[in-house]
């Protein structure tokens, strides 16, 4: 049983009406978003739809030309970029590159490494880890910061299906450990579905957003990601999803995103 | 043993010093492109430098005032310009390619060679006075007198000292600068930083290998030092004991075979670079135990 998320509480982080440009191309327009605490949002859409950028400008790597991001105070963020792999020039270990980061109080490389499932490879080299190695890898250095807020982007990138499944098992766990919010970013819709809480699916502006049951039907991404996906999809949700109450519902007014708050479901 | 060799022996040997880490930087961030076009605009701040200087011998015309001794000294002593024009330059690179206006090898390209030709052709009209191009492009180590000598070297130890101070920030941010910047590294700061120390570097240099072939004090000696190392300190270390090997070594064959000095070293750090390749890649650690 996951804790869901908790929106009794100030969000994490909060965007209004953000946007941004870059190199003359507007990649994100008017984005209203908010991350609460210990919920796993997971922004879906196209390559080059602006889900990238989004997390970065939510992390304060890339700052909006327009609206604001407000993040809560002295919130510590875990990030673990896309293809982030250093140049084979550079001999570092595994130890090397955790020690690159401060650890949060009580919290050590060995143990983090233990916990993303890759215990035993501190003195491996980095050029000699697998894709799916170094994407564990990532996220130990991320929460060895006992992070308020994960930031995942393509976690999935060169790691195999069996890998795929394992790691999205660990997300939900890391979450319910450290009680953080979590956003991951991911165009492998079939997969994310089943860890998240709320999806919210971009095209350079937000699409929809809610249930996944609810995004998975929605019209904008049907016609988006092509109405076989979608179904299959929707499909693949109903057999997993036992105790929600809203089969097949379409994103209608009161489901707007942030206002989730009837939504009791079971990610077992 | 005469006193420009020694002046050459202690200067090139800080300058190894503190190449064998910013080498390595640059090696990891692909960066080699980059301290090229500093490199090469660097004539372009000898050419400003003599320009400036001789503006000011005859503006003061024969008096023994000010402006005459410091036009004197910035003929006689370009590298303070140069330093100066290198810092300038590599800012200017560094705001460009954050706006991603051309592939960065084209930029650094015309910016290399644009500086190198329009250096080249301002000390070729310069009427008054007579300057080996030579000795600017592939060095010249009899350039160096001891007043160059203590300058350079407080110069070098500051160097040194903020690398080692430097070395986490800079560290990391060249194995992910996002991760870095999330995790409070000023990535802007960092870069900074490292571009000042990489024009040191470039301006004292210049006398010993000149401008032409700097570049491979940075980064032959780390590319030598990567088969024998598996951390980033230890390759920093053998990368700063192998450039001051090159330069003694260098400077022996140039003093008894009576070549220049800045090939000479330059082809003893080849050498040894080719040598290494020889032995085997060292092994992985830990990988018998963990495969």
């Amino acid at each position: 049983m996951t804790v869901s998320s908790d929106k009794t509480s100030e969000p994490l982080i909060h965007a209004t009406g953000l946007g941004v440009t870059l190199g003359g191309t507007k990649v994100l327009n008017n984005i209203d978003i908010s991350l609460w605490p210990r919920e796993i949002l997971t922004l879906v859409g196209l390559n080059g739809s602006g889900k990238s950028t989004l997390v970065k400008a939510l992390g304060g790597l890339i700052m909006p030309d327009e609206g604001a991001v407000t993040r809560r105070e002295g919130l510590r963020i875990g990030y673990c970029p896309q293809h982030a792999h250093p140049d084979n020039t550079l001999p570092m270990s595994v130890m090397d590159f955790l020690q690159l980061t401060q650890a949060a109080p009580g919290m050590d490389a060995i143990g983090v490494l233990e916990e993303v499932g890759i215990s035993g490879l501190e003195n491996r080299q980095l050029s000699a880890l697998s894709g799916g190695e170094y994407q564990r890898l990532l996220l130990a250095r991320a929460i060895l910061r006992k992070p308020d807020v994960l930031m995942l982007d393509e976690p999935m990138a060169g790691v195999d299906v069996a890998g795929q499944s394992d790691l999205y098992q660990l997300i939900p766990q890391l979450r319910d450990r450290y009680g953080c919010g979590v956003i991951l970013v991911s165009h492998d819709i079939h997969v994310v579905m089943a860890a998240t809480d709320r999806v919210i699916c971009l095209n350079h502006h937000v699409c929809c957003s809610g249930h996944p049951e609810s995004v998975a039907v929605h019209p904008e991404f049907v016609s988006l990601f092509g109405a076989q996906i979608a179904e299959t999809l929707a499909v693949y949700k109903h057999q997993h999803d036992h105790s929600h109450d809203l089969h097949g519902d379409t994103l209608g007014e009161g489901h707007e995103q942030g206002d989730h708050s009837y939504c009791e479901h079971d990610h077992a | 043993m005469p006193d420009f060799i020694l002046n050459a022996l202690i200067v090139g040997t800080l300058i190894a010093l503190m190449a064998g880490p910013l080498g390595c930087f640059v090696v990891w961030r692909r960066m080699a492109y980059f301290g090229a076009a500093i490199a090469h605009s660097a004539l372009l701040g000898v050419a400003l430098a003599l320009l400036l200087g001789g503006y000011l011998v005859s503006a003061a015309a024969g008096t023994d005032s000010m402006g005459y001794r410091l036009g004197i000294s910035l003929i006689d002593d370009p590298w303070p310009v140069v330093l100066l024009m290198s810092l300038l330059l590599a800012y200017g690179l560094l705001l460009l390619q954050r706006r991603h206006l051309l592939a960065n090898d084209t930029l650094l390209g015309i910016v290399a060679h644009g500086s190198l030709a329009i250096g080249l052709l301002i000390v070729a009209m310069m009427a008054t006075l007579r300057i080996d191009v030579m000795a600017y492009l592939f060095g010249d180590i009899l350039s160096i007198d001891n007043n160059d000598v203590i300058a350079m070297s407080v110069l070098s130890v500051a160097v040194i000292l903020l690398v080692i101070k430097q070395w986490r920030p800079l560290l990391s941010s060249t194995v992910n600068a996002d991760m870095a910047a999330v995790e409070g590294v000023n990535i802007h700061r960092t870069n900074f930083i490292f571009v000042v120390m990489l024009a040191c570097v470039v301006a004292l240099g210049m006398r010993i290998v000149g401008v032409l072939l700097i570049i491979s004090m940075l980064i032959i000696p780390p590319a030598t030092a990567r088969r024998l190392v598996y951390s980033p300190p230890q390759m920093a270390i053998v990368a700063s004991v192998i450039g001051v090997l090159d330069v003694w070594f260098g400077l022996a064959l140039a003093w008894y075979a009576d070549l220049p000095a800045g090939p000479a070293i330059v082809a003893v750090s080849t050498l040894f670079f080719v040598l290494g390749m020889l032995k085997p890649q060292a092994q992985q650690q830990g990988q018998g135990q963990s495969a």
